[in-house]
């Protein structure tokens, strides 16, 4: 992160204290083996997100920073938009706040948290382009395999997508506005689903 | 969330995304064949620039311009030694291009790959630069003023984008390097070789008409001649009428110096051959049976 710097200021300590902020509303899924990846927590009652192609079973190993290993239950996945969505229970969580996607422009500094390769690593770059569409976000930004499902955050902390892929170099994540919609009709699905029992 | 948002970084973000707009104005996409092809820069009034590799030479492109508006732009002219190709354009409202000074650039500092798609606009990659150094002759025989490297990874359809500076002012064009690396064709340069493309529309090489060969000078003839080089040219080739056979120079003679200088690889032979000088006269230090002298060749335009 030192090669963050304009005229000689330097913003990686700005960038570590951002993400020392939001490492608690980011998840580990899947343990330490190759084939992990990440997820972030949506709200303070345990519903993380996470893609579909990490999220290929009913259970899943959650591991928080700090406060171990839990089982978390699939709720929803949908491989088509790549999104899947878990749900922990018992505890009370830090969820991550949610970015107005429409405000973001070409060359916004972003970071993204996750486990590349199984370990935590934080990187930064910035918006490659400005969304054209409402599902997609790409980011000129440093990502491998472990960071998927992982937080894509602006400089405020907030989310603008997970990582998903890499394009031609580029960084694709599912925008937070796709999340969003995914979420909201999973969780009255599975509301529905649960009244039905 | 309980702390704030730190404002250095707010402001960092901010001033890099202004940085994108302001250099997204000087940028255009260029269309092939309806898909979405390269970029170009606008250079000044009427004029862009673009890698001239990516042409194929096509003589007429179509450019989407930063307001959205598509306008046909005519190739005046390309150099293949530089990679450059210069477009006319006729638009109504498009603004003024910024420029870097290239004497004020460090190492480490912010640079960023603007490119331009025909519907999704503006695209950017950020990156520092990693070195500055001497000019050089690219493989093709094209004079680079500063020789840029860039720690920025390259995305598809970036050639002939701007690289600017954190201010959004231009630094060069980008085009492809070796092994899927950056090459930068400073300001310095584009503003030569543009000025050379709309005059002419061409690029002047000098020609005195020889072929050359580095050879061994051996030690019994470089105490003959009383000479210390180790190695020489020796004309192999001289073509006839040619600037070279008209200052009297012959298949065999080794040629040591050209205007004072050693020469010792085909290559600075060529270097000497720029567009300047045309019409300009060379001095050359030859060696023949053993002896050496001088002879003065008027520099000639190669043909196209």
């Amino acid at each position: 992160m030192n090669r963050i710097s304009l005229d000689g200021i330097s913003v990686g300590k700005d960038v570590s204290l951002l993400a020392e902020r939001l490492w608690p509303s980011v998840v580990r899924i899947g343990g330490t083996v190759p084939g992990s990846g990440s997820g972030v927590i949506l709200s303070a009652d345990g519903l993380i997100v996470t893609n579909a192609h990490v999220a290929t079973s009913e259970r899943l190993r959650v591991e928080l920073a700090g406060r171990g290993q839990f089982e978390a239950e699939l709720v929803a996945r949908d491989p088509r938009r790549d999104l899947a969505l878990l749900k922990m229970h018992g505890w009370v969580l830090q969820a991550i706040a949610v970015a107005d996607v429409n405000a973001i422009r070409a060359g916004d500094l972003v970071v993204a948290l996750g486990f590349p390769m199984g370990s935590d690593a934080v990187t930064a770059g910035i918006v490659h382009a400005a969304p054209r569409d409402a599902n997609w976000l790409i980011a000129d930004i440093r990502v491998a395999p472990g960071n998927s499902g992982g937080p894509l955050c602006d400089v405020r902390g907030h989310l603008l997508g997970i990582n998903t892929m890499v394009v031609d170099g580029q960084t694709l994540a599912v925008s937070a506005r796709a999340i969003e919609r995914f979420v909201a009709l999973s969780v009255s699905g599975h509301a529905r689903a649960a009244a039905a029992d | 969330m309980g702390s704030t948002s730190s404002s250095t970084l707010i402001e960092f973000s901010n001033s890099i995304a202004d940085a994108v707009e302001q250099a997204g104005k000087s940028v255009v996409a260029i269309v092939e064949g309806g898909q979405s092809g390269v970029c170009g820069t606008i250079w000044h009034d009427g004029v862009a620039v673009t890698a001239a590799h990516t042409l194929r030479g096509r003589d007429e492109v179509t450019l989407v311009l930063p307001s959205g508006e598509s306008t046909t732009a005519n190739v005046a002219g390309r150099d293949p030694g530089t990679d450059i190709a210069a477009l006319k354009f006729s638009a109504s409202a498009v603004s003024k291009t910024q420029f870097a000074s290239l004497e004020e650039l460090k190492v480490g500092h912010v640079v960023l790959a603007i490119g331009r798609r025909p519907k999704s606009g503006v695209r950017a990659s950020y990156g520092i630069l990693s070195s500055i150094g001497e000019g050089f002759r690219t493989w093709s025989g094209g004079r680079i003023d500063v020789g840029l490297r860039l720690d920025l990874d390259p995305y598809r359809g970036f050639s002939g984008g701007a690289l600017v500076d954190g201010r959004g002012r231009v630094i060069g064009i980008n085009t492809s390097g070796p092994h899927r690396t950056v090459l930068t064709i400073p300001n310095t340069t584009i503003d030569r070789v543009v000025a050379q493309l709309l005059e002419k529309g061409h690029i002047a090489r000098g020609y005195i008409g020889v072929g050359v060969q580095p050879v061994e000078i051996t030690e019994s003839l470089r105490r003959s001649a009383s000479v210390k080089q180790e190695t020489g040219l020796m004309l192999i080739m001289v073509s006839p009428e040619a600037p070279a056979e008209k200052a009297g120079l012959l298949v065999g003679d080794i040629v040591l110096q050209v205007n004072g200088s050693s020469v010792t690889d085909p290559r600075e032979l060529q270097a000497v051959l720029d567009s300047e000088s045309v019409g300009k006269q060379l001095k050359l230090n030859v060696i023949r049976g053993g002896k050496p002298f001088d002879a003065t060749v008027i520099v000639a335009e190669r043909g196209k």
